[in-house]
């Protein structure tokens, strides 16, 4: 093991009182513990200290995750977690170097994880992508592993680690690849659940219509939801006709996915 | 679509069975190049097909195998607990009668099925099936670009260990919730419309072999392919 994670390791086992721990035994420990407390938390302050706390244990400096551009655009608007050097993000941000950033680039063209300069080492960079770099250099990002994330409709986001030196095990990048994905899930909940409410309000779906949705989704019929809820089957059957219009869906397969999507059942 | 196979001998001579031992062959051994598995008629078949194993293949409408999918029962001998246990590195994971271990996951590349790509029907049929006969969860050995997918698709997904090498490859074993949200997350990004299940051939619960399985009442339409039908319809 490299000395600077025995460093790690040693901080770690103190804080945890734990004996012997092995390296796959710290990376399962740092990765439920991320994943458990990612679930519950609420705010993207919350995800960013959690992340922190990961990026120490592995040896990383600074992160960030963030949407991809289109060719033109700029990265601003993209962001979704900034940990970067603000210095640094300020420049990124105006001298636009997402255009020219060689990470940026194979992010596009891998689902890979990978590390900045075994991935970008061996090739020959433009003039932009080799001033991205070494602009980089300044404020001791060196090197870095990087995260494609890949969704249903193509490249969703990155999430960066980076570090003067990345000294990191295939089964450590693994687990770094892990937490990243997690990450960026909980960030993109929050940020739909946030952008669902304009609709909730519109909506204005009734407890009812929701308790009854909420039967349906859990594969009940109109007869069986009738009798839960001690009402008439009649009742159901128009306040899912009521539903179905609010909703503007043709189905109830559809209106139930529908009462997901906006956060009305869950 | 997903036509369910269960409480029949892997020796029972049925069509279906021989399709299913030689699509496994073809895609482990020799796409995969899983040379452990290798045998010498190009069926692959192992120890853990038992009748208790749920069959899951893929058929397309000309009765193509396209896809395929298995479930262990967890209170069984299961890969996990018999094959690479070491990927738990010494924890136990949730067992129990409603949960399923995930295993023999493939599926024709490129190919699609009623307009929607096989393995994306693949995926759906295998959950949408788990949720008809009350399997609560699986446990999955894969890697962490499949956590990428079930979560994308709101799956509930923990992880029971970190990632190892097994092989070549990163693996590590997840506990993957079973959830209508999961289902109608699939169906909106897919564009599936409707069930992908033929119970028709096993329509029995392995859950409760005195009930026969009952489609989810909100999923009584098979999935159509609505493009193929508006081109039909001159539209």
């Amino acid at each position: 093991m490299p000395a600077r994670l025995m460093v790690v390791f040693e901080r770690y086992h103190t804080l945890t009182g734990t004996q012997v721990t092995t390296s796959r035994q710290f990376n399962t420990n740092v990765l439920t513990d991320f994943v458990t407390k990612a679930m519950q938390v609420t705010t993207k302050e919350e995800i960013m200290s959690l992340l922190d706390a990961v990026a120490h244990h592995y040896g990383m400096d600074t992160f960030a995750i963030s949407g991809i551009p289109l060719p033109g655009e700029r990265i601003d608007p993209y962001v979704l977690l900034n940990a970067w050097p603000k210095d640094w993000f300020a420049r990124y941000a105006e001298k636009n170097f997402v255009q020219f950033d060689p990470v940026i680039y194979r992010t596009k063209i891998t689902n890979d994880a990978f590390v900045w300069s075994e991935a970008l080492g061996n090739q020959r960079l433009g003039k932009g992508a080799r001033r991205v770099m070494a602009e980089a250099t300044e404020f001791k990002m060196l090197d870095g592993f990087s995260v494609p994330l890949h969704g249903i409709h193509g490249l969703q986001a990155i999430v960066t680690f980076s570090a003067e030196k990345v000294d990191l095990s295939e089964e450590m990048r693994a687990t770094l690849q892990l937490i990243a994905i997690y990450a960026h899930n909980r960030l993109r909940a929050m940020l739909h659940e946030d952008a669902m409410q304009p609709a909730r309000d519109r909506l204005n779906v009734t407890p009812r219509e929701q308790e009854i949705v909420m039967w349906f989704a859990a594969g009940k019929n109109a007869w069986e939801t009738a009798q839960i809820l001690g009402i008439s089957e009649k009742t159901v059957r128009h306040q899912i006709e009521h539903l179905r219009r609010k909703l503007n869906v043709v189905n109830v397969a559809q209106m139930i996915a529908e009462a997901f999507r906006l956060g009305i059942i869950r | 679509m997903i036509k369910a196979i269960w409480n029949i001998e892997p020796s029972a001579n049925i069509p279906l069975f021989e399709k299913v031992w030689r699509f496994r062959h073809r895609h482990f051994v020799d796409r995969f190049g899983w040379e452990a598995l290798r045998k010498a008629d190009e069926r692959e078949i192992d120890q853990f097909d038992t009748a208790d194993a749920i069959h899951l293949p893929l058929i397309d409408d000309e009765g193509q195998v396209l896809g395929y999918s298995r479930l262990l029962k967890s209170t069984a001998p299961h890969l996990l607990s018999d094959v690479y246990p070491e990927l738990m590195d010494g924890r136990t994971w949730p067992t129990g009668e409603t949960i399923y271990e995930w295993t023999r996951c493939v599926a024709e590349p490129n190919a699609t099925i009623r307009g929607i790509q096989a393995s994306n029907v693949l995926l759906t049929g295998v959950l949408e099936y788990c949720l008809t006969s009350g399997i609560s969860a699986l446990i999955v050995e894969t890697h962490p670009k499949l956590v990428q997918l079930l979560v994308n698709n709101d799956w509930n997904v923990l992880p029971l260990c970190s990632p190892t090498m097994l092989g070549t490859d990163l693996v590590l074993p997840i506990h993957a919730e079973i959830s209508a949200r999961a289902l109608m997350a699939h169906h909106r990004n897919y564009g599936i419309n409707g069930s992908l299940l033929d119970l028709s051939f096993c329509p029995a619960n392995p859950l409760r072999p005195h009930d026969e399985l009952r489609r989810l009442p909100y999923l009584d339409g098979q999935h159509v392919d609505v493009s193929a039908a508006m081109r039909i319809a001159g539209e």
